[in-house]
């Protein structure tokens, strides 16, 4: 069991370290010179004095070679230090731990609904195969698939914020702000949910231990909602991890649709106005979280799951 | 439960009346075609058959439980004289536990891997008994006490991974005794155990006859089982009972040829030839044959009497009685009953 | 089921027409949904390769004039915001994205199921590794990815292209991997061997044809997020650029106009809709016949 740990956590090193070194590489090679843009943002004049970039470059440390600009990055950034953003003069590290807790909340919400739906949605259609619970959650699960959150969220806006007037239309205020978003974030993860409920039910509701329950005396709905739903919604959990993972930085077109400053919108803006360090914090932040929670939730899969947590080979 | 002299009063009645049963796959196919069976009080029989005789399928009818595909799709299951067959899912719910409880083959994927075993245990006191959780919990261990296992307070707390075989069944058999049922359907509850551990289990299973007032009836392929702990056996064959009596009588003198090819199978004796004896033929096909016996393709009494060939092969034989209280499926005549029977 | 492995036909005459007969008998027994699909499909290819002699209007043809007008007789679906028609902009905008998607798709395809199908095949620790990077890749938006990588190359479709294979072909190494373990046990595999086949023989002529249908469902479905996922980076201008028609870009144009003209984002959308349902049919409809029966791995 140890072999597959230390192997795990070198492939996360490995590509942790893949990862910042494309996000800190990359925007240096675009051509332009990051001197230059902040000079012309902080001047606007377009007629730079070449001392004066110069001596901006030297000052930022970018006269070094690459691989020593890398290296005090990392250094920085292990303890905290991403630098300061060209757009805002803030520190990288602030602004991101701002959006990141917005975009948590958002994730949260759309997908804490989604499974509130997929479970109960998911059981139910398996307990009667080929029926019409079954039929009609296939197609739903086909509807919300296809459809382009970017084109639900304007719709739902115009119905709820422009024809009823009773949710905002964008910002990040109070928990009505985050209704509508959620509602357009959730429709995609709560069809795969169901999904992946519905398959895993189908295989538990066949499983002997119903069986057995339902001959101590238990009706099937109460063997299902007792022994069932979770053996049933395992799987499920590492779906939520994914998504989770996924939605930080995936919500971006909801959050310039709303206005919301998540994550996503964070690397957006500073792809739009050529925020470097932003950029390479902002895509380590992202695609890092994203690998660093799902080794946390194949954890958590084994120590929730109470048969793979023993000494037994499964 | 139960005391003496209520037992010798009702001791006539049976407790369990199949009649005519049959069970059928997709609507047309009969997997048990006219079974006829009766259990009385305090009685354990033995329903013995190879695979595929349907005795498996015979379990689950009795509790109701039978999967989608297969449905009862004629005769009447009465227990203590209600037919079952006709109750409600609610009634069924309140009987399941109660007064008919099951084991099964394989103990250990009988328990849900992701509860406690006094969860599970607990269910039938709490559905049927109304008790609370806390005191369910004191009268689990109890429970598992008198089951035999070993530290029940602890093993009360386990998960299903954490048990051995044996000591699955033991929880099984507690969770099935723990509402009081009157009768205990058990579908080779020692067949996927260890030799030494199948005795711990049936010297348990009896433990329980006596001092419950429990009928039991148990459905296994393995004959010296039967010996050991039946009352009576029921010899089933294509969804139907070959022959049905005291167990003494029919191990030692069985009065159907098929029953006396399995005996002689068990006993491992070789025949006259020193070869170890099977019975030739398979059973696969029996389910299909409408007309005759449905054993006659494999009879070795036909075989050896052609004057029995349009008799055998023409119409089916009724369960007719050969002695007191057993009954035999057999055109032969009485004299050639016992033909080659082994002592 | 291998029906490669069944006996030579008696003519390559009998072969063709009895493949066609296979191939009517596959579509007659799917899900009314599916056929739907592909009609749907079919539709939306039309649209997009026939659209510069369908459109009634050049797209980007300007007209202040009639500025946001609802559909009439001369504009079915009215004029946007520029004056141009948006039928004709409609017609034409599919072009983008659904060359765009179709490309990643086949590209993603060609390397996830290669890279699944050596993984699988190997075993070992390069399995091992080859999986433990796909699981941690698979949960990496490929939204995020897109946007940094045109963010700093600027919006070429070359970039676009390659910025969503390079996580994108992740569940096609899945699906290959899990289907190569499984055909690996099968019979006729160790035989080859046995008989001293080449290992890429093996891959390329065995265990390719088995796993054609899993593989083309999984495709369509991805197809399906490709062309939304496409959609939104257009939407966001990291995808065509104006004036240039574009489903996605029209709906972000359409955004101040939410009120006047509500037809201007509805309809972009509706397709991008249909087109993703379309594919989404297709996909599940490929393993499932008629009346809800199980699908393999669903």
């Amino acid at each position: 069991m140890w072999k597959v740990a230390t192997q795990r956590v070198t492939i996360l090193v490995v590509m942790l370290f893949i990862v910042s070194v494309v996000a800190f590489c990359l925007p240096l090679m675009s051509g332009g010179d990051p001197a230059r843009t902040i000079l012309l943002s902080r001047v606007s004049d377009l007629n730079l004095a070449p001392e004066a970039v110069e001596a901006l470059r030297r000052e930022l440390g970018l006269d070094r070679p690459l691989a020593a600009q890398y290296l005090a990055w990392l250094g920085s950034a292990l303890q905290g230090d991403l630098g300061y953003s060209f757009a805002t003069r803030q520190p990288v590290a602030a602004e991101i731990a701002r959006a990141l807790g917005v975009s948590i909340t958002l994730a949260l919400s759309a997908l804490g609904v989604a499974l509130l739906v997929a479970l109960p949605l998911g059981t139910a259609a398996a307990m009667r195969p080929g029926g019409k619970v079954d039929g009609f959650t296939t197609l739903l699960i086909q509807t919300l698939v296809a459809t382009p959150e970017y084109w639900f969220a304007p719709v739902s806006i115009l119905v709820f914020a422009i024809w009823l007037g009773i949710l905002p239309s964008a910002g990040w205020q109070n928990w009505q702000s985050v209704i509508l978003p959620a509602m357009a974030l959730m429709l995609r993860p709560m069809a795969y949910f169901t999904q992946v409920t519905r398959a895993a039910m189908r295989d538990v509701l066949e499983a002997p231990y119903i069986t057995a329950a339902r001959a101590r005396g238990l009706s099937m709905n109460q063997a299902v909602v007792h022994h069932g739903v979770r053996n049933g919604s395992l799987p499920v959990v590492t779906f939520f991890a994914l998504w989770f993972a996924g939605l930080l930085g995936g919500s971006v077109v909801i959050e310039v649709i709303f206005a919301i400053p998540g994550m996503g919108r964070l690397l957006y803006e500073a792809v739009v106005n050529r925020d470097v360090p932003m950029l390479q914090g902002g895509f380590v932040a992202i695609v890092g979280l994203s690998i660093v929670i799902n080794t946390i939730a194949d954890v958590l899969y084994v120590v929730i799951n109470p048969a793979m947590r023993g000494s037994h080979g499964h | 439960m139960g005391s003496q002299d209520k037992m010798t009063a009702t001791r006539g009645d049976p407790l369990l009346e199949v009649r005519n049963l049959r069970v059928s796959l997709e609507g047309d196919k009969a997997v048990v075609d006219g079974l006829d069976l009766t259990i009385r009080r305090r009685e354990v029989v033995a329903l013995v058959g190879e695979s595929g005789s349907g005795k498996s399928v015979t379990a689950l009818a009795l509790s109701r439980l039978l999967p989608d595909a297969l449905k009862i799709t004629g005769g009447s299951i009465r227990f203590e004289g209600q037919d079952i067959v006709a109750k409600s899912e609610a009634e069924l719910n309140r009987m399941r536990g109660a007064d008919i409880s099951m084991l099964f083959q394989q103990p250990q994927v009988m328990l849900d891997p992701t509860s406690r075993v006094h969860a599970q245990v607990a269910e039938p006191l709490r559905k049927h008994r109304g008790l609370q959780r806390r005191h369910a919990f004191a009268r689990v261990v109890d429970l598992l006490r008198s089951v035999g296992i070993p530290d029940p307070a602890e093993r009360a707390r386990a998960f299903s991974h954490q048990l051995s075989g044996g000591m699955a069944q033991r929880v099984m058999i507690a969770a099935a005794m723990a509402a009081g049922p009157k009768l205990l359907v058990a579908d080779e509850p020692t067949t996927a155990l260890d030799v030494t551990v199948q005795a711990q289990i049936l010297r348990l299973l009896k433990e329980e006859r006596e001092r419950h007032d429990l009928s039991i009836l148990l459905i296994t392929h393995d004959l010296s089982i039967v010996s050991a702990f039946a009352d009576r056996v029921a010899v089933m064959y294509a969804g139907r009972i070959l022959e049905e009596g005291p167990t003494a009588q029919i191990m030692s003198e069985p009065a159907h040829p098929y029953t006396r090819a399995l005996v002689r199978c068990s006993l491992l004796m070789p025949g006259a030839d020193g070869r170890l004896l099977s019975i030739p033929g398979s059973g696969s096909q029996a389910l299909s044959i409408t007309d005759g016996c449905r054993f006659a393709p494999r009879c070795a009494l036909m075989q050896a009497h052609p004057g029995l060939h349009a008799a055998c092969q023409g119409r089916e034989p009724a369960l007719d009685p050969v002695g007191r209280n057993w009954k035999s499926r057999c055109h032969a005549d009485h004299h050639l009953l016992h033909e080659g029977n082994v002592t | 089921m291998d029906t490669r492995m069944t006996a030579p036909r008696a003519s390559l005459q009998d072969a063709r027409s009895s493949r066609l007969a296979d191939a009517y008998a596959f579509v007659a027994s799917r899900h009314w949904t599916f056929k739907v699909g592909s009609a749907l499909l079919v539709l939306v290819l039309a649209m997009v390769f026939f659209a510069p002699w369908l459109a009634p209007y050049d797209p980007g043809a300007l007209n202040l004039i009639s500025r946001l007008r609802p559909p009439s007789a001369e504009h079915w679906l009215g004029t946007d915001h520029l004056g141009r028609d948006v039928l004709s902009r409609l017609l034409v905008g599919g072009q983008f994205t659904v060359t765009i998607s179709a490309i990643t798709v086949v590209i993603s395809l060609v390397l996830g199921t290669l890279i699944g199908v050596i993984a699988g095949r190997a075993g070992g620790l390069l399995d091992e590794v080859a999986m433990r990077v796909v699981d941690l890749l698979i949960s990496v938006p490929d939204v995020v990815v897109a946007i940094f990588l045109i963010g700093i190359f600027g919006p070429s479709y070359f970039t676009l292209i390659f910025s969503l294979t390079l996580v994108g072909w992740t569940p096609y190494a899945r699906l290959a991997r899990a289907l190569t373990k499984e055909v690996n046990s099968r019979e006729y595999i160790r035989a080859a061997e046995v008989l001293g086949m080449k290992r890429s023989f093996v891959i390329f002529r065995h265990i390719i044809p088995n796993t054609i249908r899993p593989i083309a469902a999984v495709s369509f479905l991805r197809f399906g997020h490709k062309l939304i996922t496409v959609g939104g980076l257009s939407y966001l201008g990291l995808g065509v650029q104006p004036p240039n028609p574009d489903w996605g870009l029209m709906l972000a144009e359409a955004q101040p106009y939410l009120e006047r003209a509500p037809l201007l984002m509805i309809a972009p959308g509706a397709v991008i809709f249909l087109a993703a349902l379309s594919v989404t049919w297709i996909g599940h409809g490929m393993e499932i016949e008629r009346r809800g029966a199980r699908v393999a791995g669903q």
